[in-house]
């Protein structure tokens, strides 16, 4: 700003100050009387964490009672000693030691050897498939399997926070979707500009015209109107819950300040980055131990932060594929097939689900990897189905 | 202490910072331009397809050669640069210094001035076609500058790599591109030993440089490319010139291997990946590709006949660029076509060249431009930036944000001679500006 001396800046500083006291505020509150405006539907919220970068299954839910799995991995195998065990065979990576305790109350299901009929083992094709909720990535339509379902289930009541991502570009899962919002923060979600520019953005993108941009101006005006009212700076997390400042983190105590405050969000969307461990994946420590330890810490803020609201929320933790079973000279794992799916609050909590194919020489596929022996739409479906019914109907 | 060196990059330094401070300063007391309303025209459309927005100053200079000349000039890209320019990006220490040595300064204020030599080269720079392709090729060719040393190669992958070939051969780009060391650290093609193949740089190589995910390419034959190119890498042993290419020959693989139809005799070293990029780089699976996502590029659209075209010019010309481009230019599927929308760094220097802004591209305007979802060499997968528009529809807000700082002011070292600011705001924010 002291850069700008010009008599311009004087007047929009002057024109500011002026509109902050007396234009703003009647802006907001003009159009629909927002006491009127019921908010979405209440009673299930869906939370999708997706890993880009195909998370390693095997060092997450660790066959430990196989001596497969430390031949295939002299270096990134975790030691069986280190290993929080489940059964006699599998056990979570020391990272996710968090989730132990859920998986003992019955809260969290967890399915090994989960893929999609991909075979191109190519992030962008294995991911595309996922989103669109398709068998590979250019087979079925172009829009995402949460975009159908927001669709089919659309009705009048639906808010302008019905489906959020926390994300820098549109999820492919819900790209088409009726009014996805994308945001880094929803703290982000407020314009500082002055009451004629607000009318006029009111005036050009509310006048009815059926394209892409208008449709979108137009919910995100609404939008603003909504986010106005809350106030997720000062929100206060329940049970000691804390999160960490970082994407993932920040993004969950939104999602949970969101939910609480009733304000329609029904989808949440969030991703994290840093899975494609080709080289020095590290084993009980690394990175691919310290970036699992970020995820548990959230989500077991997020799921305590809840309280018995977590109930009514399925949180689902997936990833677009695994990686081979034999470590690579670059002590990291190069792409494979399938990996593991994390389900909290969905159904079969307190279980390990799904056909376990094994990493025996004569198990594997043709190029060494874990077969996708359970289809990740058939896993989705029956975690979400019973209380999201159409969700059977979005697979292409 | 500091050292001899030191000093006397500090005082470069100033100096030359000091040039760009000039550069804005030049260019801010110039006189405010004529506004006036675009045409709706033929002339518009192909504007604001070649270039990085209207403007009268452009309107201008295409008047003047006419459509013709203006397109085979462009094609060209001879046409000298704005002082103000030259001045600016010479006082990037991120264009002038060894990626080496460049590791001495800041990570973050590198990353400034390549997103500021971006913004003022797609903003300013008279021979904008280049630069629409410049912004092609370097997302066609993605490397994400947050990983590893990238932010420190990316200057001079730029200049060297994608600048130097936006307009000229493709053959010699991605041959050029297979030997760039940022490259083959980006995509793991470091740790491609014998016997222990890391696939990634292979993979990406036919999935998106060369034949397409379409391209008919199988596993087996990624595996095979890989093994080819196991032992290229970056340089990186004492006394040798760092961070430079290097085919590695102890860590090769010397055996047969046979790729996309091409039998690769055993013992070739380094031969063996050079055959094999250019074989994918001149197959006609590549110009297929090339020509489906060039079409898509500037005209918004698929468009089978002109794709064929394009390819027609690839096979004819060996992967010639400029020949590649120039049916598209003209096009009926260019000048007919439906409205494309702006990606967020599309819009940025659309608004920036219409108001005939005077800005240093610095750190205030990448704030506004990584809120809008682009900041430059910041996509953290090799597929680049996506296209289409509903990746980009729902962040309007903070495009409305931009367009009103912009218009009033208020963003640093940013300077709009604006006769209405607030008219100016209205117009940028509407949603025909959203589209080219």
């Amino acid at each position: 700003m002291k850069h700008c001396s010009s008599f311009e800046l004087a007047m929009s500083r002057r024109t500011a100050l002026k509109v902050g006291a007396s234009g703003l505020i009647p802006w907001l509150l003009s159009g629909s009387a927002l006491s009127q405006v019921k908010l979405g539907k209440r009673g299930h919220n869906l939370v999708v964490i997706f890993l880009r970068g195909g998370s390693d299954g095997l060092n997450m839910l660790i066959p430990y009672a196989d001596d497969n799995y430390y031949r295939a991995r002299p270096s990134v195998g975790v030691a069986a000693n280190k290993v929080e065990k489940l059964t006699d065979y599998f056990g979570l990576h020391p990272s996710l030691k968090p989730f132990k305790t859920w998986y003992e109350k019955g809260e969290l299901c967890l399915t090994p050897a989960v893929g999609s009929q991909d075979r191109t083992r190519s992030h962008f094709e294995a991911m595309l498939a996922m989103e669109r909720g398709a068998a590979t990535g250019h087979s079925g339509t172009a829009n995402g399997w949460l975009a159908r379902y927001l669709t089919m289930t659309q009705s009048e009541q639906d808010g302008p926070l019905r489906s959020v991502a926390w994300a820098d570009t549109m999820p492919d899962s819900l790209r088409g979707a009726p009014s996805p919002l994308v945001v880094q923060s929803v703290t982000d979600f407020r314009l500082d500009t002055d009451t004629k520019f607000l009318n006029s953005l009111d005036q050009m993108y509310k006048k009815g015209e059926d394209s892409l941009v208008h449709r979108a101006g137009e919910q995100t005006l609404d939008a603003l109107k909504k986010i106005e009212q809350l106030d997720p700076k000062n929100y206060k997390p329940s049970g000691g819950a804390t999160y960490a400042d970082d994407y993932l983190g920040k993004g969950l105590k939104e999602v949970s300040a969101l939910i609480k405050s009733d304000l329609g969000l029904e989808i949440a969307c969030l991703e994290t980055t840093g899975w494609d461990t080709h080289v020095a994946q590290g084993a009980d420590t690394g990175i691919h131990a310290t970036n699992l330890a970020a995820v548990a810490n959230n989500v077991q803020a997020f799921l305590t932060d809840l309280g018995e609201r977590r109930k009514e929320t399925t949180v689902v933790i997936m990833t677009e594929f695994g990686r081979r079973i034999e470590e690579n000279a670059g002590l990291g794992t190069d792409h494979g097939r399938a990996s593991v799916m994390m389900v909290f609050n969905g159904v079969n909590g307190g279980k390990i689900d799904g056909t376990w194919p094994g990493i025996g020489k004569d198990q594997v596929d043709e190029v060494g990897d874990l077969k996708p022996v359970n289809d990740y739409r058939e896993v989705l479906t029956k975690h979400l189905s019973p209380r999201m019914p159409e969700i059977a109907r979005v697979w292409s | 202490m500091i050292s001899r060196r030191e000093a006397l990059l500090a005082a470069a330094g100033v100096a030359i910072a000091g040039c760009g401070r000039l550069a804005t300063e030049a260019r801010r007391r110039k006189p405010a331009p004529e506004f006036r309303a675009k045409p709706k025209d033929r002339s518009a459309r192909i504007i604001d397809r070649m270039t990085f927005g209207w403007s009268v100053e452009e309107a201008d200079r295409f008047a003047a050669l006419g459509e013709q000349e203006y397109i085979e000039r462009q094609l060209k890209a001879d046409f000298d640069e704005p002082l103000e320019l030259t001045l600016q990006l010479q006082s990037l220490d991120c264009l002038r210094m060894h990626p080496v040595e460049l590791m001495e300064i800041p990570r973050g204020r590198v990353t400034q001035q390549l997103q500021s030599a971006a913004i003022v080269r797609a903003t300013y720079s008279t021979n904008q076609l280049k630069e629409r392709l410049v912004d092609f090729w370097s997302n066609h060719f993605n490397i994400y500058a947050g990983k590893v040393d990238g932010t420190f190669f990316k200057g001079t992958e730029e200049e060297q790599f994608v600048r130097k070939h936006a307009l000229g051969n493709f053959g010699d780009m991605t041959k050029a591109m297979s030997k760039s060391p940022a490259m083959l650290v980006y995509l793991d093609n470091n740790q491609n030993y014998q016997g222990h193949p890391n696939e990634n740089y292979a993979r990406e190589l036919m999935e998106l440089h060369t034949l397409g995910i379409d391209g008919g390419y199988t596993q087996k034959d990624i595996q095979e490319l890989a093994r080819c190119l196991t032992g290229w890498t970056m340089e990186n042993r004492f006394a040798r010139p760092k961070g430079s290419f290097r085919f590695d020959d102890s860590k090769h693989d010397p055996g047969s291997k046979k790729v996309f139809g091409l039998n690769v005799p055993a013992s070739g070293g380094i031969k063996d990946g050079e055959m094999v990029v250019d074989h994918l780089a001149h197959h006609e699976a590549t110009g297929k590709y090339l020509a489906k996502k060039l079409v898509k590029f500037f005209t918004g659209a698929r468009n089978p006949q002109l794709e064929q075209e394009v390819l027609n010019q690839f096979v004819q010309t060996r992967g010639d660029i400029a020949k590649m481009v120039r049916p598209i230019l003209t096009s009926p599927a260019l000048i007919e076509g439906p409205p494309i929308m702006r990606r967020p760094f599309e819009l940025l220097c659309a608004a920036l060249r219409v108001s005939g802004a005077a800005t240093d591209g610095g750190p205030a305007l990448q704030g506004h431009l990584k809120r809008m979802g682009q900041p430059m060499y910041e996509w953290p997968l090799p597929d680049g930036y996506p296209v289409d528009q509903l990746s980009w529809a729902t962040n309007l807000l903070p495009r409305w944000q931009f367009v009103y700082d912009l218009a009033h002011s208020r963003i640093p070292n940013t300077f709009v001679k604006a006769p209405n600011a607030e008219l100016m705001a209205q117009q940028l924010a509407h949603p025909d500006f959203q589209y080219a």
